[in-house]
């Protein structure tokens, strides 16, 4: 099990997590659209592990963060300034993207 | 002196209830100092009336502090948040099912287990259990979330087409003080249900929200074998606040079991424990029982799991009786040693749940 944020907040166009344990996550728009774990943004990978589809477009500078709902206990979805919606981001994919982030 | 210099301080101020500061995070859309007068305006979105003040507060301790500002002028724009109020962590209360005080799923991996028949007798023991010690009525729902294949109706004897009340709501049907929602209950038997995945999302949504449940102790689902649509509409749609595995104690049914438990591992669902349906059958006149699926694989799965084992429930003809007139075991003979061995568990549930 991996623990729920006790708050989820949209600073500016940082999404601000903070979990029990005190730490915090700051995850930028840009970075979240691009690693969108979405089918529509990814690709599907059939049984011989082959990618079909997925988006070709890496960048998004001046992508906003229109919305955010929880799904259930363990994850949230994003809306987009582009649309995008699809995505739906588990805690866990949030503290690796929060890690990416701090690393670049 | 200059607006640099106001940046920088701004700098030290942080964001309310984070440790990054409000420059960083980019809600600064414009600072000015001009004759010892320093202005900024700030951009936030928030729904929380508080937030805005304190900010302001914040600022303006520190732009103060320094000498060479006399004055300070600091306008605060708030929008709307863009995260939903039932995003809030600490707003525990479900916007899905507001009334529902506890919300628990009943999956396996293999099908056959008996899920339906332990959570129709599950959610009458429950019921027995609670109002014996409540002097205020306890409610119980039952929701069936298999659409393909719907027992709940036959099994608690619940029968006849649910009543619209308005547009966008139906009321479910009442069976010894259970209210119960299924898709048995909308299709007749003959007609079956030949659906895509989506529309199983969507029917599990409407079962959430636009069923009148109103106020509900408990609100057991049913779902389907596996770890397809059906599971992870339930886990994505209703905060759960747990699920029960049932298995039967042979290899081909743990095995599953397992997976279809790891999956509300994944979605964060806390698993309550494992119930190992059809444990044995007795002889009664010998008191003899056999293990006709073997023995250990409740325990055995509960252990891999980590999480408790509920308890053990025989396999017996009156619990298959009680399924084919609709009235559950623990209803029509509640001092059965079936009906116990379910009670225990029921007790076992509620006791975890608590």
């Amino acid at each position: 099990m991996h623990s729920s944020p006790s708050r989820i907040d949209v600073i500016g166009n940082t999404l601000a997590l903070q979990w029990p344990n005190g730490e915090e996550s700051f995850i930028e728009a840009p970075l979240l659209r691009t690693q969108s774990p979405s089918a529509e943004n990814k690709g599907e990978t059939d049984i011989f592990g082959q990618v079909s589809g997925g988006q070709v477009k890496t960048e998004y500078p001046n992508i906003k963060i229109i919305k955010v709902s929880t799904i259930g206990n363990y994850a949230i979805r994003i809306l987009f300034s582009d649309g995008h919606s699809t995505g739906i981001y588990s805690w866990e994919y949030l503290q690796k993207l929060a890690s990416l982030s701090h690393n670049s | 002196m200059s607006e640099q210099l106001i940046t920088d301080l701004l700098k030290q101020v942080n964001y309310p209830g984070f440790s990054r500061d409000i420059v960083s995070f980019g809600l600064i859309q414009e600072t000015r100092f001009e004759d010892g007068q320093a202005f900024v305006k700030v951009e936030i979105s928030t729904a929380d009336p508080t937030l805005p003040k304190v900010l302001k507060g914040e600022i303006e301790n520190k732009l103060i502090q320094e000498e060479s500002i006399q004055g300070v002028d600091i306008q605060i724009i708030v929008k709307k948040p863009a995260v939903d109020r039932s995003t809030n962590a600490e707003n525990k209360e479900s916007a899905v099912l507001p009334g529902v005080k506890k919300i628990v799923a009943i999956a396996s991996g293999k099908g056959g287990v008996g899920k339906s028949t332990m959570a129709v007798n599950l959610a009458c023991s429950i019921e027995q259990i609670l109002s014996k010690d409540s002097s205020a009525p306890i409610k119980i729902g039952l929701m069936d979330c298999d659409v393909y294949g719907p027992s709940i109706p036959l099994l608690i004897g619940a029968s006849g087409q649910p009543k619209a009340l308005g547009d966008n709501l139906i009321a479910p049907i009442e069976s010894y003080g259970i209210k119960v929602m299924s898709m048995g209950l909308l299709v007749d038997e003959e007609t079956p249900v030949v659906w895509r995945g989506p529309m199983v999302m969507k029917t599990i949504q409407q079962f959430a929200a636009n069923v009148d449940w109103g106020e509900l102790d408990l609100l057991l689902i049913d779902l389907p074998p596996g770890t397809g649509d059906a599971q992870l509409s339930i886990a994505q749609v209703m905060p759960l606040d747990g699920v029960v595995i049932i298995t039967t104690p042979q290899k081909a049914a743990v095995d599953v079991a397992r997976r279809g438990a790891r999956m509300f591992e994944k979605v964060n669902v806390p698993i309550l424990g494992v119930i190992e349906n059809m444990s044995f059958l007795l002889n009664e006149e010998s008191k003899e029982k056999s293990y006709l699926f073997g023995k250990g694989g409740g325990p055995m799965t509960a252990q891999a799991l980590s999480t408790a084992f509920l308890g053990e429930v025989p396999l017996h003809e009156e619990i298959r009786m009680g399924g084919d007139h609709g009235l559950p075991i623990v209803v029509s003979n509640p001092d059965h040693f079936a009906s116990k061995a379910i009670t225990i568990v029921a007790k076992e549930i509620l006791s975890i749940l608590n």
